[in-house]
């Protein structure tokens, strides 16, 4: 009951945003749908870390600890990019780069893609598992185009085109797994449940399987951002509002990867071979190596940002495939630490966009001095998320070091360490500028762009900061119970 | 007999797509095959006795064959009808790389060991190589609308390998590859005006502007 109004409030809402006329009303009627759905999302978390995996009577949803640990990172970054979204729609309609038209449909599309990213969350079916992916692929492609500007329209069409290309070769292996499962189950609607398929004593034809998770890991990493699929990320993460690149980064990349991760645990029941493993770890290694480059030369804040975004996608997926119970459970709390501080970061990035109109590094001096709050985030983030302890992505990091090292991937874990080190100095090069230099010729009046753009960044500030320090023992229960439905599929 | 028919059509029409250069004419090809898979999928029907399948056929029938077509042609006539397709190679050399594409699909699937497929072996090849020649028509293509059909070609194919497979995926992901792939026609069409009004052109080159 609680898991179909997960799905029905932000639909509702939705609907509503598009036909009420009056803008108070929409604004208030969206923080009330996006708190609403928030809530009922982190009550499905809490009802699973209490009472263990939530399946529904028709065996429709399944939600199990990996799905909670999505709609924990879902809910807390939907609390903060809606709440940011008023502020930055407002300014947006006041320079006239938006139309009150396209504001609606802004906040329409905003709640259509949340429902079917908390779809991707909640289904047990894996086929319906890729048609929400691509919906939201579908629903987010709108929202990038917003603007209509001929650079938001290159970044919508390679978003759509890239995207839905390699996500066809993902159905063709779920097509693939299918058949292999009737021909073991018989052909009913329940075979490509995940309560069927993720039973480890389920074994499938192996070379089916193998060239199955081949075409899965190909499409879904597309949608993962993992390179050299990566194309079309840095390009809608750039052009999109702000508030949709934190979501994109934040919470989409992750909701692919959990049917990555699904897909991944059916294939390793039956190919206990290294095949899972060696794919993970060698599409995140070149991720992480591809990013430091991209980083380096890097003009566009937002795409900066992306390309930080290629690399921490990288890291969880090494992680994944270097596994071990550390292992999964520092690639889950990675995903989880990623999106609190890339969603803190991409608000901030629309925050100083929108006081310096313009997206060019160069142009952009002394972010403390002109806006003390954004600042002040913006230095904590970058530090976070280049893994600087004490805050929590240096926490996570850490872990999926020593887990490298304990399940002998020594050289893998150098590699990895190395470049880190490097995207960590490049990026401190360009955000250093940034922040404390000083601008001389245009001195900036000191100011925020207003309270809506500011207040919401205190809510990813509070997890960056705590949980560098300290975790709350329900919250590693969570991560711990996410990280035994990897292990199990491992161990089979 | 009558489905051997049905799949070399399919196969026709879309070596027809790499050859055509009318963009409208590549719409009504398009419609073609749509129908030929809608009738296949009901002929199967009709042979396996799966109600399932039925209805797929019919929806095949009139969104992909009626509904996706009408889209396409309403866009192409808003942007205007004496359209061309323009690509990075030349139709030889597409033609040539569909036939390769047909070779290599027929060598690779001959290798899998399908036990459980009646039909599979014979028409898999077929609908991989509708797959992978969706991707060509994509990748080569030039024209934004030209890419479009590239991506609904590619479901076709993939359509294809679930009906000669296993006679369908499961009802409900059916329907929502269906309702995925009609709103990002939509959308495709949607963008394809949206890039004619800006650019005055639809051609893709003009799409180069991000990089890095």
């Amino acid at each position: 009951m609680v898991t179909i109004l997960s799905l029905v409030v932000p639909t509702v809402t939705g609907v509503l945003s598009i036909f009420i006329r009056r803008a108070w009303l929409r604004e208030t009627i969206h923080l009330i749908g996006s708190i609403a759905t928030s809530f009922i999302g982190l009550l499905l978390v809490g009802t699973v870390i209490i009472q263990g995996p939530i399946t529904n009577s028709n065996q429709f949803f399944h939600i199990d600890a990996l799905s909670a640990v999505i709609l924990a990172i879902i809910s807390i970054v939907n609390l903060t990019t809606s709440i940011h979204s008023i502020g930055y729609i407002r300014h947006e309609q006041k320079e006239g780069l938006l139309n009150v038209r396209q504001t609606r449909q802004y906040y329409m599309l905003y709640h259509f893609f949340i429902a079917t990213m908390v779809f991707v969350a909640v289904v047990n079916n894996m086929g319906l598992l890729w048609v929400s992916i691509e919906a939201t692929t579908i629903v987010s492609a709108f929202l990038v185009a917003i603007y209509q500007k001929g650079e938001a329209l290159e970044a919508t069409w390679k978003y759509l085109m890239i995207c839905s290309a390699g996500i066809a070769f993902a159905l063709l292996g779920v097509i693939i797994l299918y058949a292999s499962s009737i021909a073991k189950l018989g052909a009913s609607n329940q075979v490509l449940n995940w309560t069927v398929l993720s039973n480890s004593h389920f074994v499938l034809q192996p070379d089916l399987v193998a060239l199955s998770f081949v075409f899965i890991m190909v499409g879904f990493g597309t949608k993962v951002g993992l390179a050299p699929m990566h194309f079309w990320l840095p390009d809608a993460h750039s052009q999109a509002p702000s508030p949709v690149s934190a979501l994109l980064s934040g919470v989409l990349l992750n909701c692919a990867m959990l049917g990555l991760i699904r897909f991944g645990i059916v294939a390793e029941n039956t190919i206990h071979g290294q095949l899972i493993q060696h794919l993970f770890i060698g599409f995140g290694l070149f991720s992480v190596g591809i990013a430091f480059p991209f980083i380096l030369v890097q003009k566009d804040f937002k795409r900066m940002l992306a390309f930080s975004t290629i690399e921490h996608m990288g890291i969880i997926a090494v992680a994944l495939g270097m596994g071990g119970p550390l292992g999964y459970s520092a690639a889950l709390l990675q995903m989880f630490n990623h999106s609190m501080g890339k969603s803190m970061l991409f608000l901030t990035a629309g925050n100083v966009n929108q006081k310096y109109k313009s997206k060019q590094m160069p142009r952009i001096f002394g972010v403390l001095q002109s806006m003390p709050f954004t600042g002040f985030v913006f230095l904590i983030g970058t530090l976070a998320i280049t893994g600087v302890p004490p805050f929590n992505i240096f926490t996570s990091e850490f872990s999926i070091f020593v887990a490298g090292f304990r399940e002998g991937h020594a050289w893998i874990t150098s590699v990895l360490i190395l470049f880190i080190a490097f995207i960590f100095a490049a990026m401190m090069f360009h955000m250093i500028k940034m922040i404390f230099g000083e601008n001389v010729r245009e001195r900036m009046s000191t100011g925020e762009v207003s309270r809506w753009n500011t207040i919401p960044l205190v809510l990813p500030l509070f997890f960056v900061v705590l949980f560098g320090l300290y975790m709350p023992t329900s919250f590693t229960q969570l991560i711990h119970q996410a990280s035994l439905i990897l292990v199990g599929g491992v161990r089979a | 007999m009558l489905l051997q028919v049905f799949t070399i059509v399919l196969i026709m029409s879309t070596l027809a797509l790499l050859w055509i250069k009318p963009i409208g004419t590549a719409i009504k090809i398009l419609s073609v095959q749509s129908l030929i898979l809608g009738l296949m999928a009901i002929l199967i029907a009709v042979r396996t006795d799966t109600p399932d399948l039925y209805i797929m056929g019919g929806l095949t029938i009139l969104m992909k064959s009626i509904g996706i077509p009408w889209i396409l042609w309403y866009t192409l006539k808003k942007i205007g009808m004496k359209r061309e397709t323009e690509k990075l190679i030349g139709r030889e050399l597409s033609i040539l790389c569909g036939g390769l594409i047909l070779a290599i699909s027929y060598i690779v699937t001959g290798k899998l060991h399908l036990s459980s497929i009646s039909l599979g072996q014979q028409y898999l090849p077929i609908s991989i190589a509708m797959l992978l020649m969706g991707l060509l028509i994509m990748m080569t293509h030039q024209k934004a609308i030209m890419q479009g059909i590239g991506l609904v070609v590619m479901e076709n194919g993939l359509f294809l390998v679930a009906l000669v497979t296993t006679y369908g995926m499961p009802f409900l992901v059916d329907i929502g590859v269906f309702l995925d792939v009609f709103v990002a026609v939509i959308l495709i069409s949607m963008l394809t005006y949206r890039i004619d009004k800006t650019f005055q052109s639809t051609h893709t080159e003009n799409l180069r502007r991000l990089r890095g």
